[in-house]
């Protein structure tokens, strides 16, 4: 009978902690512990190096508080951007380019930054070549 | 006025002809060709030497040559010129360059042209006239040399990729106001390849203004005032002949041999600071590509 009893304290315990390890998960997922920046997609392949990516992307973040944020990109005809409600957590951008774009997440109030994503260009094309003007090894 | 005329009318042709498009880069086995956006740094190590014509002014041995470039898709970097291409084609290039005069080179152990040469002679030594060129009596000596300062040459060169080798026109000014001078260049050269042998042959005339001769072959009044009234200096020509061979090893090692003799032009070995009439340099040893 007290075999039992101390059986079923053990099973209480377990729940309670699967319990709790379940809700802390669910917590994590809510509000990570630091603020998270997602681009999609994160890679863009060319055919050629002259040929540019003409993509729509979009940006997505979570935060460890609710705050207002900035984003900053090398970008040019989008380098700066700013949410003016909490409640939108994701930018859609429509890009076109030859080289990698950077973002930067900042806090609007302490302009601290956040989190980083980047945009990669890359070419499937093999390395191009050119012809040397002059001899590499000239006797001057 | 019209030197600066001559300049706006020569730069405005060539960047007219910047509208071609850079199609094709004509490179194929048989021309060097490097890799677009890449720095390509290379180091032969041997012995050679470069003889110079300069009377009291030591030969200049060679020990190390660098080779440094960089090839993005319009401008170039090679081993201390700088250049723009305004066209490519599979059978010519068109490019605005600098390059510097070797000239220089014969007065300084650090000019661009002598870098990591050893025990050249870089002291304004005073001057004997030479005697084995005239087969005259005792001349006044000429007293230390004052500077012949550095400068760059700026202008434009032309390649024509033809089946019977490549022929290379360029010319180009004193950009630094130094000696405003102007030298010209027609070069033919060939390239063979045969299995891992690499050989090229050049034959080239160098034509260098009155100004140029002038200033680093010259005698100014300060060195000798006798000599400044007696040699005057002229727009001269000067002929070449280069050849290097190389037996490839590997991708990184190759085996070097390369060769330059010079002519100098009359004109030049008139002036009392030469001693002889040619200028010859060799070089044997290993390179590495890195």
């Amino acid at each position: 009978m007290v075999t039992r009893g101390i059986q079923y304290i053990h099973f209480g315990i377990l729940c309670w902690l699967l319990a709790m390890a379940l809700h802390g998960e669910a917590l994590a997922a809510d509000k990570p512990r630091l603020a998270r920046l997602k681009l999609t997609p994160e890679q863009c392949i060319t055919q050629t190096k002259a040929q540019s990516c003409d993509m729509q992307i979009t940006l997505q973040w979570q935060l460890v508080h609710e705050e207002l944020i900035c984003i900053i990109s090398d970008y040019g005809a989008r380098q700066h951007w700013c949410n003016d409600s909490p409640e939108v957590d994701r930018l859609t951008l429509q890009i076109e380019t030859h080289k990698d774009i950077h973002f930067v997440m900042i806090s609007q109030a302490t302009h601290k930054t956040l989190a980083k994503a980047q945009l990669t260009v890359s070419s499937v094309a093999a390395p191009q070549v050119r012809r040397r003007y002059r001899n590499p090894w000239s006797v001057f | 006025m019209s030197r600066n005329c001559l300049s706006i009318s020569l730069g405005l042709l060539l960047f007219s002809l910047s509208g071609l498009a850079l199609a094709d880069s004509g490179c194929n086995q048989d021309e060097e060709c490097i890799p677009v956006g890449q720095w390509e740094l290379g180091l032969a190590l041997g012995w050679g030497k470069k003889t110079n014509p300069l009377a009291d002014y030591e030969d200049i041995p060679l020990y190390l040559l660098p080779s440094v470039a960089y090839y993005g898709d319009n401008w170039f970097f090679d081993n201390g010129n700088l250049g723009y291409t305004l066209a490519e084609d599979e059978h010519f290039s068109v490019n605005l360059t600098t390059s510097y005069s070797l000239d220089r080179a014969y007065f300084y152990r650090w000019d661009p042209s002598n870098i990591f040469i050893a025990n050249g002679n870089n002291q304004a030594a005073a001057i004997a006239t030479q005697e084995s060129l005239r087969d005259q009596g005792p001349q006044p000596a000429i007293g230390a040399l004052e500077a012949r300062h550095f400068t760059l040459l700026g202008g434009a060169e032309a390649f024509f990729y033809t089946p019977m080798g490549t022929f290379r026109l360029a010319l180009g000014h004193d950009l630094f106001d130094v000696h405003r001078g102007t030298e010209a260049q027609i070069k033919w050269a060939y390239k063979l390849a045969l299995q891992r042998w690499r050989f090229d042959l050049a034959l080239l005339l160098e034509w260098k203004s009155r100004e140029i001769v002038d200033y680093y072959y010259g005698i100014r009044p300060g060195e000798s005032r006798y000599w400044n009234q007696e040699y005057r200096a002229e727009a001269a020509w000067n002929r070449g002949a280069e050849f290097s061979g190389r037996y490839v090893l590997n991708e990184h090692w190759e085996l070097l041999l390369a060769t330059r003799y010079t002519k100098i032009a009359a004109e030049i070995v008139a002036s009392p600071l030469l001693n002889k009439d040619y200028s010859s340099s060799y070089f044997i040893g290993a390179a590495y590509r890195f």
